[in-house]
């Protein structure tokens, strides 16, 4: 009786809360609008938008039995949660629709890995990256056949998104990894403003400006597809914490307080590798991470879309945070590749910085209201 | 004799305090230049700053730490570069040698490294590599003027400082090290005259 009596009121309780939250919805889908990134188009959305302050990426393995037509339908699913929660509406079944009203610029972006293809049995654009020399990679933070990149404004909103896709793809996929990360929160900078990492330098002052040509050359193929490179970068704050203002400097190659290069005085300065100090030397070192990193052919640069990462401290007060770098480019082998082969072979940061995952997706194109992304792929 | 007994005593306690002052100081000091103190130096060099050596089969810098990131230039007394080879990192020796041996005249060795704390450090070595033209440079002998021959000199490299500075070694770190040792002194200075001040009186 008593059981009865406790599920009737709980029951009473929802149907109360509904009819409270009716007259009230108007306003919230009304905000929620504002707020909201477009979801459909030629391009998949979480790329070429101005970085939201929160991030999860999730890879995931695919299970032994998930075929071609399984892939269909999980990305039917997945499609059909990331068009609604993207909008401000619940996912279908939405155990917390509440969570849904406020997107907060949500993107949810899907990435294919080459193992995708694999059980599609269809040819990967992608393969994975070669080893770098820097590299101490571990497995708990590398690979993947699916990713999901979700991005918004508002953590409690990425929370809910991961939530629902993690849901809807647990019958066709076990989750691989999930890495959280975060840039400043929203409007503490002006808009298209370059973010600090958690070493305190400058990341993205090269980065190529959506909507000019040389973004489209460098991020998209003809198709609408464009490719993600995923490292997890951990920063060695102990030692980087021992290294003074000149060496800082020295190894980057930009000053600390603007981001203006050696040889300038404002962040956007292109730098002047030629420039030599008294005794002749470069004032950008030849090891200088932003002479081994510098491309000159814009159509070659990357589309740096990264987050920090900040996860627990040791019981020593030792930090393990670092960089979710994730950078969007029309072809790794053409564009990431090289870079980072420069990058390993001699940059002062390295002494600095340690890679610790890898992973690659192909993204495929975007999708109108009756599609769904992959279908290019999947069917 | 009690008077001035009495005098000495308060003179070495204030003596005391003074040198206790100066050495807390000194400390703070140190403590908060630690990173620009962990720097490594050059410590010496063959051939050595101004030195004049008979000949030049290869160049040895010494620092006092293992450093990383090396480069070194070979300039004449025209600013033109003498071709070096690549400078390999031996211990805490840094290792080069002209590619070929060059006529006599005035040299200045530049180079840059980075410290073991990244910090990078550089430096120029005036010497005068002496003996007869005839001598060392014997396989140019079909030249008048060895200093002049293409072959042993190549095309002079933009922005060489063409006046052999006499600093050695510059590093930002050490205006900061003999700043706080002024500061120390006059601060020791300071306290020293205020105490003697007082005890005085």
């Amino acid at each position: 009786m008593a059981e009865l009596t406790r599920r009737g009121l709980l029951t009473g309780g929802v149907v109360a809360g509904v009819v409270a939250l009716a007259p009230a919805a108007p306003a919230l889908s009304a905000r929620a609008a504002e707020t909201a990134v477009a979801f459909h188009g030629p391009r998949q959305a979480g790329v070429a938008t101005e970085p939201q302050a929160h991030a999860v990426f999730v890879a995931f393995d695919l299970r032994k039995d998930t075929d071609r037509d399984a892939l269909a339908r999980m990305m039917r699913l997945l499609t059909d949660d990331a068009r609604r929660l993207t909008q401000g509406r619940p996912a279908l079944a939405d155990t917390e629709p509440e969570l849904a009203a406020s997107p907060a610029r949500l993107t949810v972006t899907f990435g294919f890995g080459p193992g995708l293809y694999a059980h599609a049995d269809a040819k990967s654009p992608i393969r994975p990256l070669p080893r770098f020399a820097v590299d101490k990679l571990d497995k708990k933070w590398s690979g993947g056949d699916l990713l999901v990149q979700i991005c918004a404004d508002d953590p409690l909103t990425v929370t809910h998104a991961l939530r629902m896709i993690v849901k809807d793809a647990r019958s066709f996929a076990t989750v691989r990894w999930t890495q959280r990360g975060f840039r400043r929160a929203a409007g503490t900078q002006p808009s298209g403003h370059t973010q600090r990492n958690v070493m305190g330098q400058m990341d993205g002052t090269a980065n190529p400006r959506p909507g000019t040509p040389e973004f489209d050359l460098a991020v998209w193929r003809p198709d609408g597809t464009t490719q993600l490179v995923v490292r997890r970068i951990r920063a060695e704050l102990e030692t980087w914490d021992a290294a003074d203002v000149v060496a800082r400097e020295f190894t980057i190659g930009r000053r600390l307080s603007t981001g203006a290069p050696l040889t300038g005085t404002r962040e956007q300065d292109p730098p002047d590798f030629a420039a030599a100090g008294a005794h002749g030397f470069p004032v950008i070192s030849e090891y200088a991470h932003i002479r081994r990193a510098h491309v000159g052919d814009p159509s070659l640069r990357i589309l740096r879309r990264v987050y920090n990462y900040d996860e627990e401290v040791t019981s020593q007060g030792h930090a393990d945070s670092g960089l979710v770098f994730a950078s969007y480019q029309a072809d790794i082998e053409r564009q990431f590749v090289p870079i980072q082969k420069r990058l390993a072979e001699a940059d002062l940061l390295n002494e600095w910085i340690t890679p610790i995952g890898a992973a690659v997706f192909a993204i495929p194109k975007g999708c109108d209201e009756k599609g769904w992304i992959g279908q290019e792929v999947l069917s | 004799m009690k008077a001035l007994a009495a005098t000495v005593v308060k003179m070495a306690a204030a003596l005391t305090t003074v040198v206790a002052a100066i050495a807390a100081m000194a400390l703070v000091l140190i403590a908060g230049a630690a990173p620009a103190l962990a720097h490594d130096q050059l410590k010496g060099s063959d051939p050595a700053k101004d030195a004049t050596v008979e000949s030049l089969d290869s160049i040895t810098l010494t620092f006092s730490a293992g450093v990383r990131f090396p480069a070194m230039v070979l300039h004449d007394a025209a600013g033109a570069t003498i071709a070096l080879t690549e400078p390999e990192v031996r211990g805490k020796d840094l290792v080069a040698g002209p590619v070929s041996p060059p006529p006599p005249g005035k040299y200045v060795i530049g180079w840059r490294v980075v410290s073991s704390d990244g910090h990078p450090i550089e430096g120029e070595i005036p010497f005068t590599l002496a003996g007869s033209a005839t001598g060392p440079a014997t396989d140019t002998a079909d030249s008048p003027q060895a200093g002049s021959t293409p072959a042993a000199t190549e095309p002079a490299a933009p922005k060489v400082n063409p006046q052999p500075v006499s600093a050695t070694e510059e590093d930002s770190g050490g205006g900061f090290l003999w700043a706080g040792a002024a500061l120390i002194v006059l601060l020791g200075l300071g306290l020293f005259l205020v105490r003697g001040r007082r005890t005085g009186g």
